[in-house]
């Protein structure tokens, strides 16, 4: 009895941490492909509205027309590319540039 | 016919003026109050007599809970505990906005980029607040981090900013485009059924199709309401993380 009482807790400690595995909700979000597809489009786009209104801000401060602008709106555009890469290379939505052995 | 847009409107139900500023008590202002009566209704009431063996509400409650509770745990790590009330009730919020906007002649108030870009600000300005009150000016190595090399500085740093400004653009717009889009391919479709149905010949028996097709949008948009609340609370929990932790 008492042996079947602890095969069975074994047994439930195996099960649990299967499903830990697999509970794992930062891949939930990656898995799904009408999510990563929104993503992508909005990091883009997000890139080149953040990009394009420092620029406009920066121009009219400094009255520098299109200089700015056409400057940071090159950079959001590779802004946007870039956190992109960050994302698919597994780093998630961290920012910064850091080695990947130093985390976790 | 009405058109698909129409659905977005904003109607003034009681008009209040303060100060100059148009602050209407409007239909978005009555389905936001909505959202956070219901889901304080829902959780209060699900929880008052709470049993042992819990009822159908009870657990319900339960498992939203213990949801968000796992998502704080995990994405936020140590010390994120703290903000787990912060971080249900926006998760709360939304979800059920998303979801009475499925109700039929409601209105969906995250489908208002000024809805979402003010929850994403808020948000955005409390991270960075936390960031800078816990790390002081380390926090500005987050744009500059130790070990890279001085070169790269001039494109690297505006990268950076760029890419910390992005967050709430892309946090906001996210829901928003998600809601927008979704309640709009529903109502071309049911209108296409509509039309159809009014031609005549082949077409009559041909609206069958979009008829199919608004209702498997109808269970999409179900899942893409849900999933985006998930979305939302589950970035400002790694966002959370990373004014916690820097890295």
């Amino acid at each position: 009895m008492e042996e079947n009482k602890n095969n069975l807790k074994d047994q439930i400690d195996i099960a649990l941490s299967k499903t830990n595995k697999n509970n794992n909700s930062k891949k939930l979000i990656d898995k799904s492909f009408s999510s990563a597809l929104s993503r992508i489009a909005t990091e883009l786009l997000a890139g080149l509205i953040v990009g394009a209104g420092i620029g406009l801000m920066m121009d009219n401060w400094l009255n520098t027309k299109p200089l700015f602008l056409i400057v940071f709106f090159i950079l959001g555009g590779i802004a946007g590319i870039y956190n992109l890469w960050r994302q698919l290379n597994g780093q998630g939505l961290k920012l910064g540039y850091f080695n990947k052995e130093k985390r976790n | 016919m009405k058109s698909p847009v129409e659905q977005f409107t904003i109607k003034t139900l009681v008009p209040i003026e303060f100060m100059g500023y148009d602050i209407s008590f409007t239909n978005a202002s009555l389905f936001m109050l909505l959202s956070v009566i219901i889901s304080t209704c829902f959780l209060y009431f699900g929880i008052k007599k709470t049993l042992l063996v819990p009822s159908r509400w009870q657990s319900s409650v339960e498992i939203l809970y213990e949801f968000v509770s796992d998502m704080v745990k995990e994405n936020v790590g140590k010390g994120g505990k703290t903000y787990f009330p912060f971080i249900f009730s926006l998760f709360m919020f939304i979800l059920i906005g998303n979801l009475l906007g499925m109700v039929p002649y409601s209105y969906t108030f995250t489908s208002q980029i000024i809805v979402t870009i003010t929850l994403a600000l808020i948000i955005f300005t409390g991270v960075t607040i936390i960031a800078i009150v816990k790390h002081k000016l380390k926090f500005f190595t987050y744009f500059f981090p130790a070990g890279v090399p001085i070169g790269l500085a001039p494109l690297l740093i505006p990268i950076e900013i760029i890419s910390y400004f992005m967050r709430p653009v892309s946090l906001s717009v996210r829901l928003f485009a998600n809601m927008l889009a979704g309640h709009t391919m529903m109502k071309v479709f049911a209108g296409l059924i509509i039309m159809m149905t009014s031609a005549s010949g082949i077409l009559k028996i041909g609206a069958t199709l979009p008829f199919l097709a608004v209702i498997g949008l109808t269970g999409l948009e179900f899942l893409v309401a849900a999933l985006q609340a998930y979305v939302f609370s589950i970035l400002t929990c790694m966002y959370l993380h990373d004014a916690l932790h820097l890295h």
